[in-house]
């Protein structure tokens, strides 16, 4: 299988994350649950894991919140900033995992920043809504998951630093490419998942915090077990039943290999790949959706067919692409795509520059004819 | 006895202390906090050797990673909560 579908969840994973699953499901038992090795080994799995996240994220290791993935990082987020019928700041590009947590919270939502690759455009329509109005939140993605659109993030940071409004940030598809800094950012919260560009197991994720929050999930900690609320401190107060320690014996592989490879490397990496496949696609009748501040992600409509039905072609020759709205209807509202959707083409690591000779190759036949796409920004 | 025991509020904070006491060369043993020594419930301790235990309380306060309590180990079974 040709896999393009890294945005979603990276498939090939180095060799090393299979082996720390195994070895932690063969000789770990539950993190804090007793002083026996086999518990012993699940709390040292769990902290080096949390401990190696703090050093690449610029954390400290008790502000490092393991969770199932950035949508349960995010709602934990929203559930610890906005009120019931708060107000919020998103930019145009969010996922549902952001608006439909706040949808269910009555939350008024405003929405700045709707130019596809205008990184100008994006920040100065921040900076008016921050002026025009008070928020609870600011809300933010860093990349959007259906364009690879790199948004301003540092920048927005910096203006909510000076207003002091909390920010919350979605690093599902920048972690482990782009720099993401706590410290830094001065965010109060960054939630990200463990399965895409860090690598890990499907089931990991993680919060990172600025505080201590407000839990989604009540129970068992491993530790003051006599107290009758959840523990103040994190990252207990946010960690309640039992972890899935294999996940995150996968997960810290997955960030030993981001680490040891480093992300600039792989983004650079990624853009080149990009940049190689761009001009092959040019002679394809589809449209491209491209800009200067993209990651490896690309959406892109065929002129004459529809996305999901290229898909399936796709699929059965063996490419794996996604079509449709890829969770986030607001991005494509934002970009005009939202009636018919987009094919969506992601990269990893793993992905080779002959795989996608091979997908232009097989779209070029699937596509029937030759055209001259619009590649350059769409606005 | 030689060894004084530093209670922590989690397992992350005592395994964080530890990794800060080892990187200066202190070594300290993770284990299960004493029934005599526990007010919350469960919970993580350090034992540390006495003798190490100025050096150590520097480094963890320096660090913002001090312990809830310290206690002397006086006999088997038998501690002391000595000033933080």
């Amino acid at each position: 299988m040709i896999y393009l579908d890294s945005a979603a969840t990276t498939l090939q994973k180095p060799p090393s994350v299979r082996r720390a699953v195994v070895r932690a499901m063969e000789r770990c038992a539950s993190v804090g649950r007793g002083g026996h090795a086999a518990a012993m080994a699940a709390s040292e799995e769990v902290y080096a894991c949390r401990a190696l996240a703090a050093e690449l994220f610029d954390a400290k290791p008790e502000q490092v919140v393991f969770t199932m993935n950035a949508t349960h990082g995010l709602n934990l987020a929203i559930h610890s900033l906005v009120p019931h019928g708060g107000r919020v700041l998103i930019s145009g590009f969010e996922h549902n995992a952001v608006t439909r947590p706040l949808y269910a919270r009555n939350a008024a939502i405003t929405v700045a920043g709707r130019k596809l690759f205008d990184r100008e455009d994006t920040l100065r329509a921040f900076q008016a809504a921050m002026e025009a109005g008070d928020y609870d939140a600011v809300i933010c993605t860093q990349v959007s998951n259906v364009f690879g659109y790199v948004l301003p993030l540092e920048e927005i940071a910096q203006l909510c630093r000076q207003r002091q409004i909390p920010l919350i940030v979605d690093a599902s598809q920048s972690a482990g490419l782009l720099p993401v800094s706590l410290r830094q950012s001065g965010a109060a919260f960054i939630a990200m998942p463990g399965h895409k560009g860090l690598y890990g197991p499907q089931g990991t994720g993680l919060l990172l915090c600025a505080g201590p929050g407000k839990p989604l999930l009540y129970g068992g900690t491993g530790g003051n077990s006599l107290l009758r609320e959840m523990p103040e401190f994190l990252p207990d107060r946010l960690e309640a039943g039992t972890h899935n320690v294999c996940g995150i014996a996968g997960l810290r592989a997955g960030l030993e290999f981001v680490r040891r490879m480093g992300p600039e490397t792989l983004l650079r990496r990624e853009r080149q790949l990009l940049q190689r496949l761009l001009p092959a696609l040019q002679r394809l009748p589809l449209r491209c959706y491209t800009g200067k501040a993209q990651t490896g992600v690309l959406s892109f409509v065929p002129w004459d067919l529809d996305c999901e039905q290229l898909a399936e072609r796709l699929g059965e020759q063996g490419i794996a692409l996604r079509a449709g709205l890829h969770c986030a209807p607001l991005a494509h509202e934002s970009a005009g795509t939202l009636e018919h959707g987009t094919l969506r083409l992601s990269l990893s690591a793993f992905t080779k520059a002959e795989e996608l000779d091979r997908f232009v190759n097989i779209s070029k036949i699937l596509l029937g004819k030759k055209g001259n796409s619009r590649i350059t920004p769409c606005y | 006895m030689k060894y004084v025991y530093l209670t922590f509020r989690s397992v992350t904070a005592a395994m964080e202390a530890r990794r800060l006491l080892e990187r200066a060369g202190l070594s300290a043993r993770l284990l299960r906090t004493p029934e005599q020594l526990r007010s919350r419930g469960c919970g993580y301790s350090l034992r540390l050797r006495r003798q190490d235990l100025p050096e150590g309380k520097l480094l963890l306060n320096q660090y913002g990673a001090a312990p809830e309590k310290y206690f002397q180990e006086l006999a088997p079974g038998s501690w002391q909560e000595v000033a933080p």
